[in-house]
């Protein structure tokens, strides 16, 4: 025990400034990816748009091409993507802390094959019901999980049972899924686009379906971080401190696929975002939940964003979905982050 | 009557029993050591004390009360245990872990208050760990690890402190150093410190109550001296020790040979 | 030793090639007495030795088409959609044209096989490793059709037939075509849900039908993803832009119920709304059995209901 150790400041070797600063600067950067993506969302497409403009007709829309360009496509289209980037991204984040496994994300749990097989199911047997996609995905997303849960129920549940029920029930149901798709393969087409996920022809009805749901689960997501955080210190030791374990998993896991169902419902599956965000946010800001919640977010709304608009635009005027753009960039990204780390 | 009192429990895992009628009386404002060999049941009986795994059958009191009356974050306000080996995340602070043991004081909608932090800083004074308050966890030596969750265990401002093997993976002068933390806050705080062994020297050395286990069933209890006598190693531990006195005056003993069972 | 390994790569070397020479002799040979040799819409050089009298069709597509040159058939792919011609109705099936039983086909000791391009690739070298020829044939544009109907022609050896039926499938459609005014109406093909924005290209059935109406495709020359080369997602901003004048929809359920779904699903989605077409209703839906299925012989039936349902009262009038 040396005497010049006293009151060492926590450094980050690089940076030299403290703890606190560079996490608030993380999320700052992060809030600036945000608002780009948002911003080139609004802006770019067939016709490029510029912000005087956008304002105008925010003010007083027109009956031209540009208004209804703006009110019901791009407008709508920005903000269905930046929720459903939230949603995944958030989701994403507490089922890494609840599973206690860095590959939990809704996909792996059940959660999106589950909305998936419904929706399929709905657009294949009974496309006359495809209005009922949305209500119908949702659901099939949290019997999914009730699945899961009752599946790695033993005495409780480990977070080892719960990613091997997941795994099972995804397998099965993506079997599922492959069956109804190769009995009926003449009319495949249109369940192809929603399981790569994407956001053509989203707008304010779609809003509306996710706003309540990305609101209830933020709120309860940003007040249950400290309990995410005593869960990072293993069962036993959260339990010593006085949380009740299984309470808090199944309630957390319920709000991860309350998101998770609500975006998936809306843009179809899309995969990555409830994975890597997390991941990659955590790797620059660190495993508090105070700011790695926030900061999956933001991420979250960038990211969707950013890669919504270049799939819009990369091959104009042909549009890629959405779910293809981010598999391509986010992969390398986040090895190179991981390089960098280690 | 003790602060603890553990009644006839039997405690199962998997269709095994693994705790087959214990009583244990666990005396208030001493150190208790709970020692036995591998297998015998004495972290099951650690975690059932404190309510972290469930009894099959029996019942557990504590302060006269049976502990299942308690809710969650009030029982862990009078009790605090510490696991072997606890995980956490690589990038906690010392700070930041002992801010985590105030979570049983703390409401879910509230910050951290003036009492908190309080509360914080006087747990790392106790442990000695102010002055490493900023350091990581995974930065530090294996003593240093152990008092900074003994700090975040007395941040829960406990009653009783349960540790679950405290020295087994720490060197010499650290694991002194962990016991010599413990006595200090048993006999400053009064404490009270229910701790399992592997080191029956320890147990000899800085307990003053001990209670001995054997394949799931308590064999006894009592005075550390009185207790741990040559037959009761024969019997529970299977070896052939010498006793003698150390220089600071306390009981102490060299195991010299294996006891072989007699065909 | 090096002088031992070059030599046995050279060997081998020989003993390759010389297997290609071989099989370059064989063919050869064949040309000289054979029925027919064709090159199909493969691009693929097809021997028939004999007229074929045990023929086999892959795809309910060609049946119409085989029945209109008086064909027969020993074998045929499974369908529940579309007519089947009286005479092929109690013919062998072997499985539905997306998962045919390779070996019923081979079963019936076909002598010739008629196969879908793109869909049945895989059985090729199969059969051929039977000695049974196989045919691709592509009937999706209108000119495959017509072209379709005369290589089928030739297969059965009745040239004439297959080229009359062509010519009588152009007269039908330009005694439509005439019909109505030569507007050069702006058009789009959307497939599917109102979820995704899945736009038809020329090459399909409705595409073709559109082209020879005389309309324009908005998508008209726009690069498809690869994959499926005529379809391709595409963007509502774009489309926006072209300010299309009508709207096809291509669905998958054949009903009124379906129809109502989508055109209500479609009308009450804002995004859709900012298109001037969906706005005055201007939706026409083009139903599953004449613009999904490969129409065949229908094809002035598709265009006949395309110029309808454009034109009502040119239609009505007539009659």
């Amino acid at each position: 025990m040396q005497n010049n150790e006293n009151d060492v400041t926590y450094k980050i070797e690089k940076f030299g400034i403290s703890r606190t600063a560079w996490r608030f600067f993380v999320l700052a950067l992060f809030a600036l990816l945000a608002i780009a993506g948002l911003f080139l969302s609004l802006t770019k497409g067939s016709l490029d748009i510029k912000v005087e403009q956008i304002i105008a007709i925010l003010q007083s829309p027109q009956l031209d091409a540009q208004s209804q360009i703006i009110w019901n496509i791009r407008l709508p289209r920005t903000i269905v993507g930046a929720f459903v980037g939230i949603n995944l991204a958030i989701s994403g984040a507490i089922l890494q802390a609840v599973m206690r496994n860095p590959l939990a994300d809704p996909h792996i749990i059940g959660i999106s094959s589950g909305a998936g097989l419904a929706g399929v199911t709905v657009m294949i047997l009974f496309p006359h019901m495809d209005y009922l996609i949305t209500p119908i995905a949702f659901f099939g997303a949290m019997a999914a999980a009730v699945c899961i849960y009752i599946l790695a129920w033993k005495n409780g549940i480990k977070p080892v049972r719960i990613i091997l029920a997941g795994v099972a029930v995804s397998a099965f149901l993506g079997a599922g899924i492959s069956g109804l798709m190769i009995f009926y393969s003449d009319r495949v087409h249109g369940a192809l686009m929603w399981m790569v996920g994407g956001l053509a022809a989203r707008s304010w009805p779609h809003v509306g379906i996710i706003l309540p749901y990305a609101i209830i689960g933020l709120i309860l997501a940003l007040v249950c971080a400290n309990y995410l955080n005593i869960l990072q210190l293993g069962d036993e030791m959260a339990r010593g401190l006085g949380l009740n374990v299984e309470v808090v998993r199944i309630a957390m896991t319920a709000v991860a696929a309350l998101l998770a169902a609500s975006a998936v419902s809306v843009a179809g599956l899309l995969g990555f975002v409830g994975l890597i965000v997390p991941h990659a946010a955590r790797l620059l800001i660190g495993s508090d939940y105070r700011f790695l919640l926030p900061a999956s977010a933001l991420l979250g709304i960038g990211v969707v964003t950013l890669s919504d608009t270049l799939a819009r635009t990369m091959f104009s005027p042909v549009e890629l979905p959405v779910g293809i753009i981010m598999a391509a960039l986010g992969a390398p990204f986040f090895l190179f982050l991981l390089r960098r780390e280690i | 009557m003790g602060v603890i009192n553990a009644n006839n429990i039997i405690v199962k895992f998997a269709d095994k029993t693994i705790l087959k009628g214990i009583n244990l009386e666990i005396p208030e404002g001493k150190v208790t050591a709970i020692i036995g060999p591998n297998g015998c049941g004495k972290s099951t009986t650690l975690k059932a004390l404190a309510r972290i795994i469930p009894c099959a059958s029996g019942n557990i009191t504590y302060d006269g009360k049976d502990i299942k009356v308690f809710s969650h974050k009030e029982f862990a306000r009078h009790l605090a245990i510490l696991t072997q080996s606890p995980q956490s995340p690589a990038d906690l602070t010392v700070k930041d872990l002992v801010e985590l043991g105030r979570f049983p004081h703390r409401s879910w909608w509230k910050r951290n208050t003036e009492e908190d932090e309080q509360c914080v800083e006087w747990a790392l004074k106790q442990a000695s760990m102010r002055h490493m308050r900023n350091r990581l966890l995974s930065t530090l030596s294996g003593g240093e690890r152990q008092r900074a969750w003994i700090a975040m265990a007395l941040a829960q401002r406990p009653q009783v402190l349960l540790l679950d093997e405290p020295t087994t993976y720490l060197d010499i002068s650290h694991q002194l150093e962990v016991m010599k933390l413990l006595k200090k806050l048993n006999n400053e705080l009064g404490l009270t410190v229910v701790m399992v062994l592997h080191d029956i020297n320890h147990a000899l050395q800085y307990s003053d109550h001990v209670a001995v286990m054997k394949k799931g069933e308590m064999v006894a209890a009592g005075e550390p001296h009185a207790t741990i006598s040559s037959e009761l190693l024969r019997e529970v531990f299977r070896v052939k020790v010498d006793t003698f006195v150390g220089s600071n005056g306390l009981p102490a003993l060299l195991p010299v040979d294996l006891i072989y069972e007699n065909k | 030793m090096k002088k031992i390994f070059i030599f046995l790569l050279l060997l081998l070397q020989m003993m390759s090639l010389s297997g290609c020479g071989n099989q370059n002799a064989k063919e050869i040979k064949a040309d000289s007495n054979t029925f027919l040799t064709i090159t199909d819409d493969a691009g693929r050089k097809v021997v028939l030795k004999n007229k074929p009298e045990r023929v086999v069709s892959l795809s309910p597509s060609f049946l119409g088409m085989i029945d209109a040159v008086d064909g027969k058939i020993i074998g045929r792919a499974t369908s529940k959609v579309g007519t089947i011609p009286e005479s092929m109705k109690d013919v062998q099936e072997v499985g539905f044209t997306y998962n045919i039983d390779v070996e019923r086909v081979v079963a019936l000791k076909p002598d010739c096989v008629l196969a879908l391009k793109g869909q049945h690739d895989k059985f090729i070298s199969l059969l051929e490793s039977n000695n049974i020829p196989v045919i691709e044939i592509d009937v999706r544009t209108y000119k495959e059709v017509q072209n379709a109907l005369k290589l089928i022609g030739k297969v059965y050896g009745v040239q004439q037939k297959g080229e009359q039926a062509a010519d009588k499938l152009d007269y039908e459609i330009s005694k439509i075509s005439e019909k109505i005014p030569n507007d050069e109406k702006k058009i789009v093909i959307l497939h599917a849900s109102a979820k995704n924005v899945t736009v038809e290209l020329d090459g399909t059935i409705a595409g073709s039908a559109a082209k020879l109406l005389g309309f324009k495709n908005v998508a008209a020359g726009s690069t498809p993803l690869s994959g499926d080369p005529d379809k391709t997602p595409y963007s509502l901003e774009e489309l926006v832009k072209n300010d299309p004048e009508l709207i096809f929809i291509t669905s998958m359920g054949t009903d009124a119920a379906v129809e109502n779904r989508l055109r209500s699903d479609v009308q009450s989605n804002p995004a859709w709304n900012s298109l001037k077409a969906v706005r005055e209703n201007k939706i026409i839906f083009l139903p599953e059995q004449l613009f999904l299925i490969n129409p065949g012989l229908q094809y002035p039936k598709a265009v006949e209901y395309m110029a309808k349902a454009v034109y009502p009262e040119v239609f009505s009038n007539a009659k």
